[in-house]
Order: structure tokens, then C-alpha cells, then sequence
């Protein structure tokens, strides 16, 4: 059975997450943060024999999971305007809270628009593979 | 667990081919997994990982949706490559006005925003 030990893995990483990011308010890097804590703990906690089933079962249910838990923490450390706007209607605040702006200069950040906010290969990349994904696992159809 | 897995990649593969709606698509999945839960677990414990395996593999899936459909950055870089302006602050706060105001044809409901917004704001209180 994984759930039990899964749960005390992630119970630890709020934990440690509490402390980064609350106590020591360390909060740029977050999602590698998340990531490293974790494995950690994965590793440290790890009760069955190296390469055996149970273990591949217990890092993929572990990983499917904390994969989860990453994107939804985007919501909360990068914001979502449709979130945003539940909370707040007002178009002026909205305007003010530059959602696009702050993205454009990320995506600037990470290549994928450069300087002049013309799109780069990395960038047509990423618009590829998210169609491919989208193609494959969930599209709109009708 | 692995078997299982497998078969939440392959369920959402097929239906993903089905001529139907998103939301359909999301109902027909978790009818099909949950019948697959209840066939095979042994145990209350086993009930519970396979049905948060499930949750989990969903979410995955419909962000497969939402990053296509929704994202900022994609819609950046679909504008640029189709050599349109970029959207604008006001277009983006009219877009999601439709969205949760007017009526969404797919699974992308004001209701679900207020149940992940309720669940947003309990983890923030706790993390920031």
C-alpha cells in the first residue's frame, strides 16, 4: 500500500514548504524547490528494495501527484486572471494587475519571446508540443 | 497501480477521438475509471489510491485542455506566429468576463472556478 506513506511524504513537504517559503520566505525558485524537497523526502522515506515493482509503483503514484500539485501551485505563486477576476471584477484593478505584461516579460526571461517580442524556436516549440498534447489527451471537439 | 495508470492514459487516448464535447469527454472518463476502482480494489485503502490517482491523472489531462485553450502564454505565442497584435490587458479581462459571466459551452464553468478558488485560497493561507 502506498496512500499512508504517500500522505506523510506530503505532509513533510507543507511542512518544509511552510518554513521556505513562510519562515525563511524564500520563494523564487519555488517549483524547484518543491521538486528537490520532495525527492528528498522520496528517497529518505523509501521503504521498498530499489528497482523492484512496488518501487516503481510508489514513485509513479508519488510523481503523478506531486506533477499535480506543481500546477496547481502555479495558480497561487503566478496568479490566474480568471481567478482574479472572480475575486475582483473591477476592469481598472485588473488592467493594473498586468497579467499579460508580467508574462510577456517571463517568457521573455525564458526565451521563449526575444527582446524585440518576436517568437523564437523555442517558442514555436512549445506552441507545438502543447497542440500535440492537447491533440492527443483532450481537445474541444464539437 | 502501473496497471492502472496505463489504463487512465489509454481510456482518455480513445475518448479523447470521440466527436463529443469536453465535458462529456471528462464524465465518460471518470465513469469508466471509477468501474475500473470499483472492479478491482481489494480493499478501502487500495479504493482510495486508485481514486486519487484518478483525480490526479484528470487534473493532468484537462491542463492539457487548459494550456491549449486558456493560457497566456500560448495565446502570446499564437497571436505572434499569426502575425496578430498581441492581447491586449482589456481583451483578456473581456475574455475571462464572458467566461465566467456569460454561459461557457464547455467545462470551464464559473462554478468550477469558485470550487478552485476556494481551494486556491486555503493552500495560499497556509503556504504564503
Amino acid at each position: 500500500m502506498h496512500l499512508l506513506s504517500t500522505v506523510g511524504n506530503f505532509m513533510i513537504l507543507l511542512l518544509l514548504q511552510v518554513i521556505i517559503f513562510r519562515v525563511i520566505k524564500f520563494k523564487k525558485k519555488w517549483h524547484l524547490t518543491t521538486i528537490l524537497i520532495f525527492l528528498f523526502i522520496l528517497i529518505i522515506r523509501n521503504e521498498h528494495k530499489y528497482f523492484s515493482t512496488d518501487f516503481f509503483e510508489h514513485i509513479i503514484f508519488n510523481l503523478v501527484i506531486l506533477t499535480s500539485y506543481i500546477l496547481f501551485l502555479t495558480l497561487i505563486f503566478n496568479g490566474s486572471p480568471s481567478l482574479y477576476y472572480l475575486n475582483n471584477n473591477n476592469l481598472d484593478s485588473f488592467i493594473k494587475k498586468s497579467f499579460i505584461k508580467n508574462r510577456t516579460d517571463l517568457m521573455i526571461k525564458d526565451n521563449l519571446l526575444n527582446k524585440k517580442k518576436k517568437i523564437t524556436s523555442k517558442g514555436r516549440m512549445l506552441l507545438k508540443v502543447s497542440k500535440i498534447l492537447s491533440n492527443i489527451f483532450f481537445k474541444e471537439n464539437v | 497501480m502501473f496497471n492502472f495508470f496505463l489504463i487512465n492514459i489509454f481510456t482518455i487516448i480513445m475518448i479523447n477521438r470521440l466527436k463529443i464535447s469536453s465535458t462529456k469527454k471528462i464524465i465518460y472518463f471518470l465513469i469508466l475509471n471509477l468501474l475500473f476502482i470499483f472492479k478491482f480494489s481489494n480493499n478501502i485503502l487500495q479504493f482510495f489510491e486508485f481514486l486519487i490517482l484518478l483525480i490526479c491523472m484528470l487534473y493532468l489531462f484537462v491542463n492539457f485542455y487548459t494550456v491549449r485553450y486558456s493560457s497566456i502564454r500560448i495565446k502570446i505565442l499564437h497571436d505572434l506566429e499569426s502575425n496578430k497584435k498581441i492581447i491586449s490587458e482589456k481583451d483578456l479581462y473581456l475574455d475571462r468576463k464572458l467566461r465566467l459571466e456569460g454561459s461557457e459551452p464547455n467545462f470551464m464553468q464559473k462554478k468550477l472556478f469558485v470550487f478552485i478558488n476556494f481551494l486556491v485560497n486555503i493552500i495560499r493561507k497556509i503556504l504564503i
